[in-house]
């Protein structure tokens, strides 16, 4: 197996050990990043020099017995939403194509600590406002199970940079389910933490009250992995919790999936499933129901709830957004500046209903919580399209796939209540994309969410793949 | 929402001049908000009066939800 195909959990005792060199890893990356971006653009920068200077440090350091932990020379990539000292962040905008931050996000200098090599920037949608990573100034990112197809966002060139093996971990932010929804589409794995779990310190806002940052990568040990290294209590961040995290990579096989009551709620996604996705969906929850789980069927959430999630982000981002749009509205791409020009329209009471409603949700949530120990779900009801469609099936009618929230609607709902999500590979299409299966789960106890993906995963290896391994890889 | 109404708020409460980019979504704009606060609307309605916002930076206590 090549270095580019392999985990964390399989790096690292290997880093560990001597038995590669992080100069080697990040070489491995470096190579596969320049075979597959052309056709990807996954990347708005590349770091190859700085790459290569802290994975030679990482090196001595290693050599010299200073092991940090198993994210020590590992390369990663990060969403270019993230503030990188002395590296542009453009927030895949025009509006800040030359902006260089005079410091790190949290999350950057967490992971730095932790001795992880930062290879590059990611490509996403536009200051993170959409799903499809059909970016107007940077490019569209592609999918790398068929580079035809959009590789879903907003953390697109997270996504698709892992699941190319161009960086072995990336991390995203998900206000919608800009996480999950790319981790979905490109066949790998993306955890969205509890609201106030991971610091927003230095991460470009979409929406204050819904954004959050998590990683993707290929496996749950891997996310465990980097969800440990950057979860936290952070003062800088106004909606950081202060909560004890764990180590959760050393908990997961701590659970027993017998007897564990898990909800669904097929009544939300009735009648607007993609019929491969409806039959995924069913087979997992048939493998639960073998394991020994209950399955208890919700009535929530309700679907004329769907649309207060965005207004919310419309008010928000249409706050942080307004002195860019007066200064220079035309370096907007014009989907993302159509939806933010929208978004000026929004009464005052209307963002506070949809706050109202939020409250009312997370009660509702709590009691369901009573009842259930996780709630499973589809990531998404349509798997990877064309890039550049504008029209897609929903339900009964055709919609806008740039507009509409198509992508969003099995996801959004976490955000909107703030509870933990995690989005896992469990098959394919006929046409050999990528399906994802979502977990939500207590807030704050992303353990336990954690532990039941990785049980599912390991009874289902034949489910996480990489591209290259299937016909029409980019390459 | 009328087309007028929205070209009144993009002047004077958003403070933005009107190019042509915005002239040219306002009657969309109009419908789509339109359906937007009706949906609001449908479910507000009901809402209990000693209905409060969420809190905009909710989660401060593990045991937050646990206890509702």
């Amino acid at each position: 197996m090549a270095l580019i195909e392999k985990t964390i959990q399989e790096l690292a005792p290997l880093i560990e050990k001597k038995k590669i060199s992080p100069v080697e890893l990040v070489n491995a990356c470096l190579l596969e990043l320049s075979a597959t971006e052309e056709k990807l653009n996954a990347y708005i920068t590349v770091l190859e020099e700085a790459a290569l200077k802290s994975a030679l440090q990482a090196e001595q350091e290693i050599m010299q017995g200073e092991y940090r932990g198993v994210l020590h020379g590992i390369p990663y990539s990060a969403k270019d939403l993230i503030y990188t000292e002395g590296i542009k962040t453009t927030g895949g905008s025009q509006v800040l194509k030359d902006y260089i931050p005079d410091h790190n996000a949290a999350v950057i200098e967490r992971l730095t600590r932790a001795g992880a090599i930062l290879i590059g920037k990611n490509n996403l949608h536009e200051f993170a406002y959409g799903t499809t990573n059909e970016n107007e100034y940077f490019g569209p990112c592609r999918n790398p199970w068929n580079p035809l197809m959009i590789p879903g966002g907003s953390s697109g060139g997270s996504a698709a940079s892992v699941a190319a093996g161009s960086s072995i971990f990336s991390i995203g932010t998900d206000t919608g389910g800009s996480i999950r929804i790319p981790s979905a589409l490109c066949g790998v794995t993306g955890l969205k933490p509890t609201y106030g779990r991971v610091s927003k310190y230095g991460v470009i806002p979409l929406s204050w009250s819904q954004d959050h940052i998590g990683p993707i990568a290929k496996s749950v040990w891997d996310n465990a992995a980097v969800l440990t290294a950057i979860a936290g209590f952070d003062a800088k961040d106004p909606a950081s919790a202060n909560v004890p995290s764990d180590d959760y990579k050393a908990l997961l096989c701590e659970t027993d999936i017998k007897g564990m009551k898990l909800g669904i709620c097929p009544d939300y996604y009735k009648d607007v499933l993609h019929p491969e996705i409806e039959q995924a969906f069913w087979q997992v929850i048939s493998w639960f129901k073998e394991c020994g789980a209950i399955i208890q069927i919700l009535d929530y959430p309700l679907k004329e709830n769907i649309g207060f999630t965005g207004i919310i982000t419309m008010g928000e981002a249409y706050a942080y957004h307004e002195q860019f749009l007066k200064a220079c509205p035309e370096k907007y791409g014009s989907v993302v500046r159509r939806r933010l020009e929208k978004s000026q329209y929004i009464p005052a009471h209307t963002y506070v209903n949809a706050l109202r409603l939020r409250q009312q949700d997370q009660e509702a949530w709590a009691r369901i919580y009573n009842e259930v120990d996780l709630v499973v779900l589809p990531t998404t009801i349509v798997p990877a399209f064309p890039v550049g469609t504008g029209k897609i099936p929903f339900g009964g009618e055709e919609v806008d796939p740039r507009i509409h929230n198509t992508l969003t609607y099995l996801t959004a709902l976490s955000d909107f209540n703030g509870y933990p999500a995690i989005s896992l590979p469990c098959g394919f299409t006929s046409e050999r994309l990528p399906i994802g299966i979502q977990f939500q789960g207590k807030p704050f106890e992303e353990t336990k969410l954690l532990q039941t993906a990785y049980l599912y995963e390991k009874a289902h290896t034949d489910k996480r793949l990489m591209p290259h391994m299937a016909d029409g890889y980019v390459r | 929402m009328e087309v007028t109404t929205l070209r009144a708020i993009t002047t004077q409460i958003s403070g933005r001049n009107i190019d042509d980019f915005i002239e040219k979504h306002l009657p969309e704009y109009a419908l789509e908000i339109n359906e937007l606060l009706q949906a609001v609307n449908f479910v507000s309605r009901n809402f209990p009066l000693e209905l409060s916002p969420a809190p905009t930076f909710a989660l401060k206590e593990k045991n937050h939800y646990n206890n509702t």
